[in-house]
């Protein structure tokens, strides 16, 4: 495609303190948002987030409540869908089922008018790179492709015009677990190329991390954190963020000096410089499963009983009950070592640039 | 998405001219109803009951209302427990041939009226029943008992029938889970089937002509055709107890659907 | 209600038997649908099928003869014409009001909806005969429509504008009017939003979505209805036979007079056997119509 789609440069994307409400409920609170130019972003976030309504809202497709949307040097907080010049692929697709996929792939060009000559041109070239031959599938209805297949025949159906920002709606949504994953990878080398803007809505954590340059993780109407994929997962900023991405162990701990917090059982560990910490706030500290290692009693930090075991195949999950709480571990089993119920472990972990993240009051 | 103020103006104005032109003259009607005047005029000198009077002290119009009452019960009474007895049968047993069950049920609301009287006439004019009123609740069975077929058969289909397993899974037999279960379950849809089936036939007109031969007419076709001769501001009156008749039908209906919706939803939760 | 319940039906079959809740013995299913299938069989079918019979029992000689008796009988063409001319009128009125007016109500928010669905139930409840009063009111010398247009000085005597067939086409539309509205109505809230939302992403304003998406993946909803329509307008008696009188009477109220007046059975049952293979004929093609359309849903 990027024979002549190469062209193709992202536009800056800027939401700016966009609300939505309906009713007295806000589905989408004052979030404001700067998506650099040929940026993959992720809008990251269980249902009911408000990340497919701020997509709609960027497509024109809901009404802002209050806030603007700029694209490149344009306001078009008030641009109807049709003039915003954006792509976008829909969850269900939305392949139009009465017409042909070359019918579905020309509409956008049909509705610009350009000549029959210069579409049939466009089309069947796009149509060679995303390996659907144009002999072969031109004249098929969507309800004749497979899945994968009417995925890619709606990725080229929004890029054929050569928008400046791609919108995607849980475009993975519908498909198998293979499938997906060959599509992830088409889509970075798309991506690669094109360089255009890539709005993404997901509830997929695994899915934003891989693909994006930045992901916004979303809850209740309102932006958590935004950061890249690492920081999202190694310095998640709430309580939210860090059991969203990932799994979490996240152990209480008491501030007793300036970068000096203590552990339930009277350890001390040492958080990094680049955290700031706020007296009046408790906090937890942050233990992936596969930073706490497996060791001999005697180097151990802290001992603890196996409550469960979970075999993943490349690892294996356990349950560890501690002074500290139970934690969640990632080991590598091997022949020397094997773990059982009730079997009595060593734990340790780093105990100097330790991540703390604010625990949030609970109501009641 | 993106219309104007105007598109949306065009609209309103459309419903607007849509709904007046259905309604509008059937609310003229009960404005006449309410006249001083011997004929039909307008505007109408009010305000009187006098036509109300009319209408229920005048023993032909009182013999109709009967006679409809009389022919519109017997009817919903057997259309209600063919018409859903079937559609239980169809929706809960492997049955063969549905499709033709279906189509004889739906049959009666496709053919034109004119047919079945055609077809009912020559049937009981054989068999001497040319007025009986059994005659013609039999008739007006047959044009309910659709109506109550498919709207139990729809409310069986949605019916999550995870409740019967239950029921069943209890130590219920089959007969006690349809008692107990299945019927209370979808009472609002045979309750509203069976309201179709007495409207359908309070307003018959066609089969009724045909074969009410020499006796009282029912109180639509006495409607019908004292139309076709003068036009006394007595069938305003009528028209208007039977406007009254049908908003409190339909309310009753649409009250039923929310009910079976609201049972249908608390079990799917 | 008509094609929920279908497809509810066939998804049902799909899905394993267990899923379906109480399942009955086949005797038991075939002792709950036989009191339909007796008394449909009994007073609907058989005297139909009687008629038919009793028609052509009387040799192909005899049959013909009928047939081309009232075939060739001038006032029988004269009415069958009209019956046609009047009902396609209606079917054509019907179904583009009836578009216009479910795409408005489509277009609209939830809360006018459900006002406007409403006001198109109501007649639904309101009897025919009622309504069709409600229209002489409206149109004889003394009602309003005079009054209105003698006030405003346009006219300066009353018209007489009963019975012609413009009056019968109004009050025939006013009936049918909600049997086009709801279906199509039904067909548009299939519609998936992705497809709209698509179509003005790529491009496209309201009335091209309309164009070239709406209208095609509506079109046979709303050629289903045509159909229902016209077949129900064919059968048309208490409409015409009060506005219309007998300058406008249609086939319904001809085999009316043929046998309750004239008492000639046979002309009346050779003519509703002739209505019955033309709306025959017709419902087999709507239903052609509803399983192509049946090709586009998801």
């Amino acid at each position: 495609m990027s024979a002549h789609l190469g062209s193709i440069t992202g536009s800056r994307v800027q939401m700016r303190n966009l609300t939505k409400e309906y009713g007295i409920v806000r589905a989408v609170d004052n979030v404001s948002l700067d998506i650099e130019p040929g940026e993959f972003i992720s809008l990251l976030g269980p249902s009911g987030s408000g990340k497919t309504t701020a997509l709609m809202m960027l497509a024109g497709f809901e009404r802002t409540t209050s806030g603007t949307i700029h694209i490149g040097e344009q306001d078009v907080t008030l641009v109807p869908p049709f003039a915003r010049g954006i792509g976008m692929v829909f969850q269900s697709y939305a392949l139009f089922p009465h017409m042909s996929v070359y019918d579905n792939i020309s509409y956008p060009l049909k509705l610009r008018r350009m000549s029959k000559l210069e579409i049939d041109e466009r089309v069947r070239r796009a149509m060679d790179m995303v390996k659907l031959p144009p002999d072969k599938f031109a004249n098929r209805l969507p309800q004749q492709l497979s899945g994968g297949q009417r995925q890619r025949v709606a990725l080229v159906r929004a890029l054929i015009y050569e928008p400046h920002v791609l919108l995607m709606d849980e475009p993975m949504g519908a498909l198998d677990k293979n499938l997906r994953e060959e599509l992830k990878l088409e889509l970075l080398s798309l991506q690669e190329r094109l360089r255009l803007t890539i709005v993404y809505v997901t509830h997929d954590q695994g899915e934003a991390l891989m693909l994006s340059n930045r992901a916004a993780v979303m809850r209740d109407g309102r932006i958590e954190q935004v950061a890249n994929p690492e920081a999202l997962y190694r310095r998640p900023q709430t309580e939210f963020v860090a059991n969203f991405l990932g799994e979490a162990n996240l152990v209480p701990v008491e501030q007793s000096s300036e970068r000096e917090f203590t552990l339930p059982d009277g350890q001390v560990v040492r958080s990094s410089p680049d955290i700031s910490v706020d007296p009046s706030q408790s906090y937890l500290l942050l233990l992936r499963p596969e930073e706490i290692e497996v060791c001999a009693e005697a180097e151990a930090m802290l001992r603890g009983r196996i409550q469960s075991t979970v075999y993943l195949g490349s690892s294996i999950r356990i349950d560890v009950d501690t002074p500290i709480g139970v934690l969640t571990v990632v080991a590598k089993p091997n022949q020397s070592r094997r773990f059982e119920r009730n079997q009595i472990v060593g734990l340790r972990f780093a105990t100097g640039d330790a991540v703390l993240v604010p625990k949030e009051a609970r109501a009641g | 998405m993106g219309e104007t103020a105007n598109i949306r103006r065009i609209r309103y104005l459309l419903i607007a001219l849509v709904a007046l032109y259905l309604i509008g003259p059937t609310l003229v009607v009960i404005w006449l109803s309410f006249s001083t005047d011997e004929v039909l005029r307008f505007p109408p000198h009010l305000f009187s009951w006098r036509w109300y009077e009319v209408f229920l002290f005048d023993e032909r119009w009182n013999e109709a209302v009967r006679r409809s009452l009389l022919v519109g019960s017997l009817a919903t009474f057997l259309a209600t427990i063919i018409g859903s007895v079937a559609a239980f049968g169809t929706a809960r047993t492997r049955l063969p041939g549905k499709q033709i069950v279906e189509i004889f049920a739906i049959a009666p609301l496709v053919v034109p009226p004119i047919i079945l009287a055609t077809g009912g006439y020559s049937l009981f004019a054989k068999l001497d029943m040319i007025g009986s009123n059994i005659g013609l609740a039999i008739m007006h069975t047959v044009l309910g008992v659709p109506y109550v077929y498919l709207i139990v058969s729809s409310a069986l289909a949605r019916t999550d029938p995870s409740i019967e397993l239950a029921a069943l899974s209890l130590g219920a037999n089959r007969w006690r889970t349809i008692r107990d279960v299945s019927i209370p379950a979808n009472l609002p849809a045979i309750i509203t089937g069976a309201l179709f089936a007495f409207l359908i036939s309070f307003d018959e007109v066609v089969v009724t002509v045909f074969l009410s031969g020499s006796l009282a007419p029912t109180l639509p076709v006495r409607v019908f055709s004292s139309l076709s001769l003068a036009v006394s501001p007595v069938v305003a009156a009528v028209s208007t107890v039977q406007i009254i008749i049908a908003i409190v039908l339909m309310c009753l209906v649409g009250f039923l659907q929310r009910w079976q919706r609201r049972w249908a939803e608390a079990v799917a939760h | 209600m008509r094609s929920s319940f279908n497809a509810k039906a066939k998804r049902g079959s799909a899905v394993a038997e267990v899923d379906r809740g109480v399942v009955l013995s086949q005797p038991i299913g075939f002792a709950s649908v036989s009191p339909l299938l007796l008394l449909l069989g009994i007073f609907f079918f058989g005297p139909m099928v009687a008629l038919t019979f009793a028609i052509f029992a009387g040799g192909l000689q005899g049959s013909s003869g009928l047939f081309t008796e009232v075939l060739t009988n001038d006032l029988f063409q004269t009415v069958a014409f009209r019956t046609i001319r009047i009902s396609l009128f209606v079917t054509i009125i019907s179904v583009v009001v009836g578009y216009a007016m479910a795409y408005a109500m489509w277009r609209s928010p939830p809360s006018m909806r459900s006002i406007a669905l409403a006001l198109i139930m109501f007649p639904l409840f309101t009897s025919i005969v009622v309504r069709t009063y409600a229209w002489t009111a409206m149109f004889s010398r003394n009602g309003m429509i005079n009054t209105l247009l003698l006030k405003a000085g346009l006219i300066d005597k009353s018209l007489s504008m009963l019975y012609t067939e413009p009056v019968v086409l109004i009050g025939m539309v006013q009936v049918m009017l909600p049997f086009a509205i709801l279906p199509i109505y039904t067909t548009l809230l299939g519609l998936d939003l992705d497809l709209l939302r698509a179509s003005a992403i790529c491009g496209a304003r309201e009335r091209q979505t309309f164009a070239k998406v709406v209208l095609p993946l509506t079109k046979h909803g709303a050629g289903v209805a045509s159909v229902l329509v016209f077949v129900i307008s064919l059968g048309f008696f208490i409409t015409p036979a009060i506005l219309g009188g007998p300058q406008s009477a249609m086939i319904s109220n001809m085999i009316s007079t043929e046998v309750t007046t004239f008492y000639n059975l046979e002309g009346g049952a050779v003519m509703s056997v002739l209505l019955l293979i033309v709306t025959l004929c017709l419902l087999f093609v709507a239903g052609k119509i509803g399983s192509i359309a049946a090709h586009y849903r998801k």
